[in-house]
């Protein structure tokens, strides 16, 4: 039977690791300094992406060509796509490799700018629109790119560089543009000369030893990490009466609608939100479980404040 | 006149009926019967009731943190199995560390070591991946939950009925599949969560139609497919004989023998006897040989009856086959095999001397 969607996915999710002798610019950035170098001295160990994740670095590349061909197609100039190079420490060692995707001409002074093509969840762009939402992000893979653009314009003798964000589902574009940042630059050089001399003394280097990170590292198996999930403490029974209350409140509330019962959930929300300020954020009772979870408003002017969320046993 | 006065034991009068003399030669007064006061109660009923009162607390705490864990799931943090009429729901990895994170459990202390060991095929490795937990909302500290995966494990090492070489064996596969088995024992040991029932599944309200229910390769060890007949039996198109070690189309979902002609085609017009995927990379389920042995006892049991065999007839025949006396309930899958096989040479051997 003709099967071509087998032999679509087959071709698609094949995988493949690479050896790694010298630091990566698309890994530096990466918070964890034993991640680094474990990336250098344990490459062979590394967990190959499992074919969906190998599909959509396929279709990010296939996007990256069909953004060039659009972009020379409206008259920009597109040049040196792909050339690497190596950035050299002060003994000539080489502390971190580069690889752009092109560079482009800056029309108003002329220069050069790197540009980096990045092919992103449509849940994740519309949360991506400074380097702060960058540095700042959930995700591991996003806060290692400020730091791969540095090492471009650093490599590249750039002032500026370019991070276009394709929207995976629509196709909409959004550019997050970036100053070479000295200090920040120089931080990653010395991280890579801290590896460098991890690996060559074949001595470890501290774990960040953060659940998110560690859970989803392709290299946790050689590491062996202590994890740390999010702290739970666990509430008294005055608590656990606040939170009963209050849901009451809310099932009269929905029913009636009256204003002094609305005012006491109110306040009861107070004493709850202060309660779990003094305990951690977290806090679990025979009934309930509630948290505080930091949340923003991207309105103007962006605002964050702590939600309160409240499971009940059974929900 | 010399001091001559003897002690006495304690509650004794001295043997000469004089006062006994204390510690530092002071003569003391030591009464005739010393009464022992009656002992104290060890058990006191109140103190008793508390810690009765404050154990059910802790149980119906530990109940309901763990029913807000399942509740924490989602379908992709399970897999089902087909067990009997229904399913069993297996926590995969992704659902462990979901929870580890979620409930502020502490694994700490992880180490890891490569065991070496040897069986037929040649020497494999087995990875073993250890550690220690603290889970602060139950006070619980536990030492020593281990994970284990072998390079033996036939996700891993088998493609169809071949085993792969070890060169072609990826170990950080292994390795990871160790871990995440340690990282599932965590929440297992710790929130009983690990195989769960439709209903607990069900009433966590997780939606169990989104459950991914893993298929396998045909000719695997667990999927339907080309195999060699492990012994006598019938096809179930056809209703002939199939000899012991005749290629057959084996369906392991419905349990059914057939010739590879007489293998029903799927609803899509397609031969069943067609390559079926691996639709997930989540972990095989446990084996279950149970259905193999109760054939093998049926057609060992024909087979002497066709011999003309009495009971003790067969139990001679097993004693010397197995060099003990055993039950056929307490043989593994090998030594029925091993059982049947000689009486199948019984059979063909007298039907050979009769026909001749």
């Amino acid at each position: 039977m003709l099967d071509l969607a087998k032999a679509l996915n087959d071709e698609r999710g094949k995988a493949r690791i690479h050896p790694c002798h010298v630091n990566r610019a698309s890994e530096i950035g990466h918070p964890c300094l034993e991640y680094l170098r474990l990336a250098r001295v344990a490459w062979d160990k590394r967990l190959a992406p499992d074919p969906t994740l190998a599909s959509i670095f396929r279709e990010g590349n296939l996007t990256e060509r069909d953004c060039v061909q659009m972009l020379l197609g409206l008259g920009f100039e597109v040049y040196e796509q792909q050339r690497d190079g190596v950035i050299k420490g002060r003994n000539g060692e080489s502390l971190i490799s580069w690889h752009i995707d092109w560079k482009t001409r800056d029309p108003e002074t002329s220069n050069g700018i790197p540009v980096e093509h990045k092919r992103v969840s449509p849940f994740l762009f519309p949360k991506l629109e400074t380097p702060d939402d960058l540095f700042n992000s959930d995700r591991v893979h996003v806060r290692k790119w400020p730091g791969q653009l540095q090492t471009y314009m650093l490599g590249a003798e750039c002032e500026k560089s370019l991070m276009l964000f394709r929207n995976a589902w629509t196709g909409v574009y959004r550019q997050i543009v970036f100053r070479l940042d000295y200090g920040y630059a120089e931080g990653l050089l010395s991280k890579a000369e801290q590896v460098n001399a991890a690996v060559e003394n074949e001595r470890p280097l501290p774990k960040l030893e953060e659940a998110a990170v560690c859970f989803v590292c392709p290299l946790r198996h050689v590491c062996t990490p202590a994890v740390f999930g999010d702290a739970l403490a666990v509430g008294s029974d005055t608590f656990e009466g606040w939170l009963a209350r209050r849901e009451e409140l809310k099932a009269a509330i929905a029913e009636a609608g009256a204003a002094e019962i609305e005012n006491e959930k109110k306040a009861l929300d107070g004493r709850i939100k202060e309660y779990l300020g003094e305990h951690g954020g977290r806090v679990v009772t025979t009934s309930f479980l509630a948290e505080l979870k930091p949340t923003s408003r991207k309105a103007t002017p962006a605002t964050t404040y702590d939600r309160l969320v409240i499971q009940k046993v059974g929900e | 006149m010399a001091n001559t006065k003897q002690r006495g034991l304690i509650g004794e009068p001295a043997p000469d009926d004089a006062p006994p003399e204390g510690l530092n030669g002071d003569v003391v007064d030591v009464p005739a019967v010393v009464e022992i006061p009656a002992a104290p109660d060890l058990v006191d009923d109140e103190k008793l009731q508390n810690a009765i009162a404050v154990a059910e607390r802790r149980f119906a705490f530990t109940e309901a943190v763990k029913k807000m864990a399942l509740a924490r799931t989602s379908p992709h943090h399970w897999a089902k199995y087909p067990r009997g009429e229904g399913y069993i729901f297996y926590l995969t990895g992704e659902g462990a560390t979901n929870l580890i994170k979620g409930f502020g459990v502490q694994v700490i202390n992880q180490r890891s070591k490569k065991l070496w060991s040897e069986d037929e095929l040649g020497k494999y490795y087995i990875w073993i991946y250890t550690a220690d937990v603290y889970v602060p909302v139950f006070d619980l500290h536990l030492e020593g939950i281990e994970g284990r995966c072998s390079q033996r494990k036939a996700f891993f090492a088998k493609a169809g009925n071949e085993w792969r070489p070890t060169s072609e064996i990826d170990e950080a596969n292994i390795m990871a599949d160790a871990q995440t088995d340690l990282w599932r024992n965590v929440i297992r040991r710790t929130f009983g969560i690990g195989y769960e029932t439709e209903e607990t599944i069900a009433e966590a309200k997780v939606d169990t139609s989104k459950v991914a229910a893993p298929s396998f390769k045909k000719g695997g060890r667990k999927g339907s497919g080309m195999i060699k007949a492990k012994f006598k039996s019938t096809c179930a198109a056809c209703g002939k004989t199939i000899a012991k070690g005749e290629e057959i189309y084996y369906d392991r979902q419905e349990k059914k023998a057939y010739h590879p002609s007489c293998a029903p085609k799927d609803d899509g017009g397609e031969d069943k006897a067609e390559e079926a995927d691996a639709e997930t990379t989540t972990e095989e389920p446990p084996a279950a040989d149970a259905d193999q042995r109760a054939k093998l006892i049926t057609a060992m049991t024909e087979s002497a009856e066709a011999l003309g065999m009495k009971q003790a007839d067969l139990e001679k025949f097993k004693r010397d086959i197995w060099g003990q006396a055993k039950k056929l309930d307490e043989a593994t899958v090998e030594e029925l095999d091993k059982l049947y096989s000689r009486l199948l040479d019984l059979e063909n051997a007298a039907a050979e001397k009769g026909a001749a």
